[in-house]
């Protein structure tokens, strides 16, 4: 027989009131369980309700906007949780319950110390009151989170630690309840690789030392494999597929979770389009590898040689010092190729991006474009373009599609009327998979996806001969990377564009880059071959990056290595 | 083909969404109908339709106000004597130099027939101690006061708005140099401030009265729009203009002023109401309007003599116009920022 569940959802419901309009049903017809001492992992895209559903167990929902319906229940321990006093609900939230962000900085609070918040938490888990036990208390949990030196560390800031310490400290406070269950919201989104590795080991371990259940949300199914024993994907508020991971990440009886294990490029599968979820969830397949691109001697379009840069950081009182963010390098781009440029937070990626688009001048080293004339400030406009990270942000708000997409052709002097660039506006919608009907709309109508197709279609119309794309995937969900990246193909293709592909994600520089650099702190580690350096990566930085890379490996089968 | 398209479809930007939230939220719609309802008043009275009158004396002195006005309400005063000098005062010999003004003085006195003149009694809002209307002096005291407030809160904002664009945008020497000057204007105590570019003015009127708002009241403006644009030239769009070619005045006033344009807009409310009040304080001080115009703060400085004899009519029409005045545009101001901040879009 089963043991009793831990916490039990069954038929969750929850729907937005809006003003004026019918309520919004985010969730509809969940159904789930976690065992204690076990992890269970919800995945989904943006939108698919997995965050709401965690809001509800813990009853976090604001009650003004958020209805649960009736007849949902979710059961901890065989007691249905919506029908707690909001006492006893509190009472639960502080002893068995333990909750982490996506963003530990969001969540600390940036004018106490490490030290106090961490003591607060312990004092009403534990109900100590003595200065010196709670000290030592929370010395025991940092220590446990692998915070070296924690005695240094409690009476730290937020600020002064890094993401990844953030995120322990977080974690700390989260077991200081010794809570049954942890739930954790894409604990390691924010985060670079190398420490997501860590994160997710240390979860893992502290799973196992304090024999809690945690439920694991996450939009990364590569990532579930590495941490859940079951799996539960959501789409659209709805759950598609549950099981067993060594199941549903093997062998998917869905279509969706199929599409959602394929379209995400991986280290080891290369084709040459990305298959791509249609809007029913069905899968186009991928396309094959139409043999090796062309790689005879072809003409430089970008020439960058010994260029770096160095920001002023403003110190305490008058003090200022320099900060090195790009040692000086060097590189050419070939038309028609892509380099992918690979490094973590801080490695000085962007600003080498920024560089290269003219947005910031760098201090020593030069940028040249053989082949047109020479580089003025709005001449590089049409050499150069770029393509950002966040298409909610790169997109003036106040600004319809057609005038987003006309002023580069009024500034360059392209066309000679508004009627001729709106023409020339709309075959660039057209090319990039929008139609006409997009010109009159502004930028929040819009998707993710579409924002980004908008920015790209932007940076066309002036027909720069070098695209620069600054993680400019990294903000979309999977299926809607799937469709970009084979976007950003189809047009390298078609115009000979040279790309030069920035990315914090391996696997899909891996997809994109014929040649690669790794940055490591402002200096290049390695560059080469794509091939070449993820088949053989010379330098230890580049060994652990490709070793950090979740493989989507279920943990019954990474056991058996 | 396409271009008809782009010029039917039109699709709902971010300012008639605000508009469509500020009509949802009852407090908006109500103090929104209520400022209309003034600024249409003050349209009235600028177009010399209503209160054209308010100089004229039409009732007896501090005539009471009431409501019901039978047909006996008025009285008729008797023509005032022709003014004759029959008296003569002894010169000892001497001759009155002014003798030829008299003369010309008698004859044009018996030329003017003077003929009784009516008064009311009483007013629906009562009357002054010059027994002028107080609903007439009162309709061209909101005209005057709201009128300033208008023009000076425009002028403020647009100063304001221009000099806090330029420094949080270029930041480095120009931030440094307007910064320092809005500093040395903001140490300044307010008032002190006020009296000396008034002494400076060295006139009184409606202009003066309105540079002296404007020139001092922008500083406000100037640190909140200096704030977003220190936040907003970072952001990806603006980066994105630059890269695209568009020059820093286009990334300055196409691109970043309309996503600050909520802020402006609500500093331009919020200095309505405080210039309003403003112009009254002044006034009262009696460095506002000269006595050739009304406005709320004189007719307030008029009031407080009145007070003392027990004619309250005039302070409280006053007070009641400007409270709901004021009342109803801060309410709007509050209602404006909400329906404007883009964070609570939902």
């Amino acid at each position: 027989m089963r043991p009793q569940p831990l916490l039990e959802v069954r038929d969750l419901e929850v729907a937005f009131r809006r003003t004026g309009d019918s309520p919004l049903v985010v969730v509809r017809g969940v159904d789930f369980t976690v065992p204690p001492c076990s992890t269970v992992a919800l995945v989904g895209e943006s939108g698919s309700g997995k965050s709401v559903t965690a809001l509800s167990i813990l009853r976090l929902l604001p009650e003004s906007h958020a209805h649960i319906h009736e007849r949902s229940r979710i059961l901890w321990e065989g007691r249905n949780l919506l029908e707690f006093s909001s006492q006893a609900m509190g009472a639960l939230r502080r002893r068995s319950l333990g909750m982490i962000f996506q963003d530990p900085q969001g969540a600390l609070n940036p004018v106490f110390t490490i030290g106090m918040q961490l003591g607060e938490s312990v004092r009403r888990a534990e109900g100590i009151g003595s200065a010196r036990q709670v000290r030592q208390r929370s010395l025991e949990l940092l220590a446990q989170v692998g915070i070296a030196n924690p005695a240094a560390r409690l009476s730290a800031y937020p600020h002064q630690l890094s993401g990844g310490q953030q995120q322990r400290v977080m974690i700390a406070m989260a077991i200081s309840t010794h809570p049954q269950l942890l739930i954790a919201d894409e604990p390691t989104t924010a985060l670079d690789v190398t420490v997501q590795r860590q994160i997710m080991t240390l979860l893992r371990e502290l799973q196992r030392e304090l024999s809690m259940a945690i439920l694991f949300i996450t939009h990364d199914l590569a990532l579930v494999g590495e941490i859940a024993e079951e799996v539960v994907v959501m789409r659209q508020g709805r759950v598609v597929e549950q099981g067993r991971c060594s199941e549903v990440l093997v062998a998917p009886r869905h279509g969706y979770t199929r599409a959602l294990l394929t379209c995400r490029p991986t280290l080891g599968n290369l084709p040459a389009r990305l298959p791509m979820i249609d809007d029913q969830g069905d899968l186009t397949p991928a396309r094959a590898s139409s043999g090796p691109r062309s790689s005879g001697p072809l003409p430089v379009v970008l020439e960058v040689e010994g260029v770096s840069k160095s920001f002023v950081v403003q110190g305490a009182g008058w003090r200022r010092s320099r900060f090195q963010a790009l040692e000086p390098l060097g590189f050419t781009l070939q038309a028609g190729r892509t380099l992918g440029v690979v490094g973590e937070s801080g490695s000085g990626k962007s600003t080498l991006a920024r560089m290269v688009a003219g947005i910031l001048v760098p201090d020593t080293g030069q940028i040249h474009f053989p082949g047109r004339g020479a580089p003025g400030r709005s001449g590089r406009a049409t050499q150069v373009q770029m393509v950002f990270q966040n298409p909610f942000a790169s997109l003036n708000p106040r600004f319809t599609v057609a005038q987003l997409l006309t002023e580069p052709l009024m500034l360059q002097g392209v066309g000679t009327g508004a009627r001729e660039r709106v023409e020339l506006a709309v075959r660039w919608l057209e090319r990039v998979g929008l139609n006409e009907r997009a010109l009159n709309r502004y930028p929040h109508e819009f998707s993710g996806g579409q924002r980004q197709r908008i920015a790209i279609a932007r940076c066309l119309t002036v027909n720069p001969r070098v695209l620069i794309c600054d993680e400019s995937v990294s903000a979309l969900d999977v299926s809607v990377q799937a469709q970009v990246l084979n976007l950003l193909r189809d047009l390298q293709d078609e115009l000979n564009l040279s790309l030069l592909f920035i990315s914090h994600d391996l696997a899909v520089v891996r997809f994109m880059a014929d040649e690669i650099l790794v940055l490591y702190a402002g200096q290049v580690v390695e560059r080469g071959k794509a091939e070449e350096v993820y088949a053989r990566p010379r330098h230890p930085y580049t060994q652990q990056l490709l070793k950090a890379v979740p493989q989507g490996i279920p943990l019954s089968a990474q056991g058996e290595e | 083909m396409t271009v008809q398209i782009y010029s039917s479809m039109r699709s709902e930007n971010a300012w008639s969404l605000a508009l469509r939230r500020l009509w949802r939220d009852p407090v908006g719609r109500i103090s929104l109908g209520v400022v209309v309802f003034y600024l249409v008043l003050v349209g009235l009275v600028l177009m010399g339709w209503l209160g054209t009158h308010w100089n004229d004396p039409v009732a007896v002195n501090y005539a009471p106000p009431t409501w019901y006005a039978t047909a006996a309400n008025r009285v008729t005063l008797p023509a005032e004597e022709a003014w004759d000098r029959t008296q003569v005062i002894p010169l000892y010999g001497w001759t009155d130099p002014l003798e030829p003004i008299w003369s010309e003085a008698r004859a044009a006195a018996q030329r003017i027939q003077p003929e009784p003149v009516s008064y009311r009694l009483t007013l629906p809002l009562g009357a002054d101690k010059w027994g002028r209307d107080v609903g007439q002096k009162v309709l061209k005291g909101t005209q005057t006061s709201v009128w300033v407030g208008l023009v000076a809160a425009f002028v403020a904002t647009f100063i304001g708005t221009v000099l806090g664009a330029l420094a949080g945008y270029y930041g480095r020497g120009v931030d440094d140099l307007l910064n320092g000057f809005y500093g040395v204007l903001t140490s300044i105590p307010y008032l002190l401030l006020v009296f000396a570019v008034a002494a400076v003015f060295q006139q009184k009127g409606v202009g003066t009265l309105i540079l002296i708002l404007g020139l001092t009241g922008w500083t406000g403006v100037f640190r909140l729009v200096r704030a977003e644009y220190l936040k907003h030239r970072t952001r990806e769009y603006v980066l994105a203009a630059g890269a695209l070619g568009a020059s820093h005045g286009r990334r300055v006033w196409v691109h970043i002023l309309p996503n600050v344009s909520h802020v402006v807009l609500v500093q331009f409310s919020q200095n309505l109401v405080g210039f309003i009040k403003s112009e009254v304080i002044l006034s009262f001080l009696g460095f506002g309007v000269p006595v050739s115009s009304v406005s709320w703060g004189s007719m307030l400085n008029e009031a407080q003599n009145e007070l003392i004899l027990g004619k309250w009519w005039q302070l409280v029409v006053t007070t009641v116009a400007m409270a709901i005045f004021v009342t109803a545009l801060s309410l709007l101001t509050d209602a404006l920022r909400d329906a404007l901040d883009p964070r609570l879009n939902s």
